[in-house]
């Protein structure tokens, strides 16, 4: 387990360096010349090639990579084009908002998916089941900048019972109840697609289970349907469920709540991306790029330490 | 992206034995009769849009801005600009579609060329390749998708190059797995005995009969990739204006939201009808081409 935990880690290099080159890769891919943005159009071709040498532009590629990674490294990102401020004390502070959101919704989608889930697997093929399963296939096809609209036209513009977007109000009394009253809804609408992909997951590793021949064997032993179900049937198939979980609310943070975000005005990473991409600030959003690839890595690396943990197939191999 | 990316898929049965299965499926199932249903009426749409659509796509009538559905001459409304939501639909058809299937016939392609070499072939290519894709992998893929796609520059075709880009790594890994198993079969070995070449095997036996899970696996994402795809347009990076895309007039719609709904709530309902038309069609050919992984 420790060798294996020792493993994974030392994986994480290789790939944090090639996820780190690409970035490099399309910082110095993207158009327009920085020397043009120091010196202005009209500077002579001898300064521009002093500059040039002096800020190392005329190196390999790669010892400016690895130039650049020391920075990343130490901590300096670059500057935001836009809001003229360090990149990644920035991002850091978008990260925690964004945090919240995904908590919340994610939350939601491993409480409903796998809920929906068990249920569709215990009523295989009756009409709750094919209910689930149809559900699940509408939730997966909405695209969650449209099913936020959507919620924002009934429940904020007809019925005046949400606010419309932001993290807080100005006028409320910003407790607990005001600031659930704005996540609420960026919650539900971000974590419906992975609920829909959790509860399919769910079912199917369910049904493996239910399948097999110690399901007769405990329910012959007199074993209550609720014992047989939660205790023995969700215990074996819980592994694939975790791990399942587990990479939808690494594509969570990351995907659906970018959307979400722009929708409702929630001051997170996906806004801040979508700010970047319109304001054609590269240094920000190459920064919140690489800062998320990191969030993501890491977090595949817990779902894989997890998922090994709690099964004991793989935990000796 | 999807919740069969990390799945092992098993040998699939033969496309040409399953022929008959086809019908017998048809039948059965009717997920996939609604799935060909929802995305050949799309497929119409986008094919018939120079015939049927009353207006341009990109004409405007300022003094039409805003007309709610089923006003005379505009059946389903028009936009701030006075443009024919229905003409914008019918040709934004077109992209939404482009961005579904290019990508996935792309890369499906490179990744059954690169996963055959990689699975069949073993030793250093199999590293290289495998590693490479497993670092592409580690990436996050919607910023992927958006880093690079903002670096290219917006436009139809760099956003194609971006999801081909992130979807390479899960095509590969798939065609991989598939190959890994195919090459144990008895009649790898009759080839090889009867003095077939490794390109020569590559070619004739892993590539035909790896082809049917992988093309299963891309059916099951075409529909996420719908989604995907237009929130790339939704946030600006695809289709430029004053192109009609559906993502990008659900971002124009907004503002409007609160008075005139429709604007942009009727291309978020084109997307939705083409991703589960994509979705109810990839469970079925799931289901008929690689049976093991049946929900």
């Amino acid at each position: 387990m420790i060798a294996l935990l020792i493993r994974r880690t030392l994986f994480l290099i290789p790939v944090l360096l090639g996820g780190s080159a690409i970035v490099f890769v399309l910082i110095h891919s993207a158009p327009g010349d920085p020397i043009d943005a120091l010196m202005g159009m009209y500077s002579s071709p001898q300064a521009r090639e002093a500059l040039r040498v002096k800020y190392g532009l005329n190196d390999p590629l790669i010892a400016q990579y690895f130039r650049w990674l020391g920075l990343v490294l130490q901590g300096d990102w670059g500057m935001s084009i836009q809001q003229r401020v360090p990149v990644l004390p920035l991002v850091l502070e978008k990260f925690w908002i964004t945090l919240i959101l995904t908590s919340a919704a994610s939350l939601f989608a491993a409480i409903v998916g796998i809920g929906a889930g068990i249920v569709s697997a215990v009523k295989q093929n009756t009409w709750i089941d094919r209910t689930i399963l149809l559900v699940s296939v509408f939730a997966l096809s909405m695209p969650p900048y449209w099913l936020g609209l959507i919620g924002i036209f009934i429940f904020s513009v007809k019925l005046n019972w949400l606010p419309t977007g932001g993290l807080y109000s100005f006028s409320g009394n910003n407790g607990t109840l005001d600031a659930l009253r704005y996540l609420i809804m960026p919650a539900v609408v971000a974590g419906l697609t992975p609920a829909a992909i959790i509860a399919r997951v769910t079912r199917a590793a369910m049904l493996e289970v239910l399948n097999l021949d110690f399901m007769t064997a405990l329910r012959a032993k007199g074993l209550s349907e609720r014992a047989v179900i939660l205790g023995h049937a969700f215990r074996n198939a819980m592994p694939t469920i975790v791990s399942m979980t587990g990479l939808q609310i690494g594509y969570l943070i990351l995907g659906a709540a970018l959307f979400v975000e722009i929708i409702f005005s929630w001051p997170g990473l996906g806004l801040e991306i979508y700010k970047s991409v319109v304001g054609r600030d590269m240094p920000m959003m190459l920064g919140l790029v690489l800062f998320s690839t990191f969030v993501f890595v890491i977090l595949n690396l817990l779902v894989d330490i997890i998922y090994r943990a709690i099964n004991p197939r793989v935990r000796e191999s | 992206m999807d919740a069969v990316s990390h799945r092992p898929i098993r040998k699939a049965s033969n496309l040409s034995n399953s022929a008959s299965n086809f019908v017998r499926f048809v039948k059965n199932r009717k997920s996939i009769v609604a799935g060909v249903v929802m995305v050949s009426l799309v497929v119409a749409m986008a094919i018939l849009a120079p015939l049927l659509s009353p207006y341009s796509p990109t004409q405007i009538h300022p003094l039409d801005r805003l007309k709610g559905i089923g006003s005379p001459g505009y059946l389903l409304g028009a936009d701030q600009q006075g443009r024919d939501i229905l003409s914008r639909l019918m040709w934004g058809a077109r992209s939404s579609l482009a961005i579904a299937v290019l990508p996935l016939t792309i890369s499906g392609i490179l990744g059954l060329a690169l996963g055959s070499v990689a699975g069949y072939v073993g030793r250093l290519p199999e590293t290289i390749i495998m590693r490479s894709m497993d670092v592409v992998f580690g990436l996050p893929p919607i910023l992927l998708a958006i880093a690079v796609a903002a670096t290219l520059g917006p436009g139809l075709v760099n956003l194609v190059i971006s999801l081909s880009i992130v979807l390479l790594p899960p095509m590969t890994r798939v065609t991989f797995q598939v190959v890994t198993t195919l090459k144990e079969q008895p009649f790898i070995d009759a080839a090889k005995v009867s003095g077939a070449s490794t390109p020569r095997i590559i070619f004739d036996q892993i590539i035909p009969n790896s082809l049917a899970p992988v093309v299963a696996y891309g059916a099951s994402l075409a529909g996420s990739m719908v989604v995907f795809g237009a929130g790339i347009s939704f946030i600006g990076l695809g289709i430029q204006p004053p192109q009609a895309d559906w993502g990008r007039m659900i971002n124009d719609g907004r503002e409007v939201l609160d008075l005139h709904p429709h604007v942009s709530t009727l291309p978020g309902l084109a997307i939705f009808v083409l991703a589960a038309g994509f979705n109810f069609l990839g469970d079925g050919l799931r289901d008929l081409l690689d049976p093991r992984m049946r929900m």
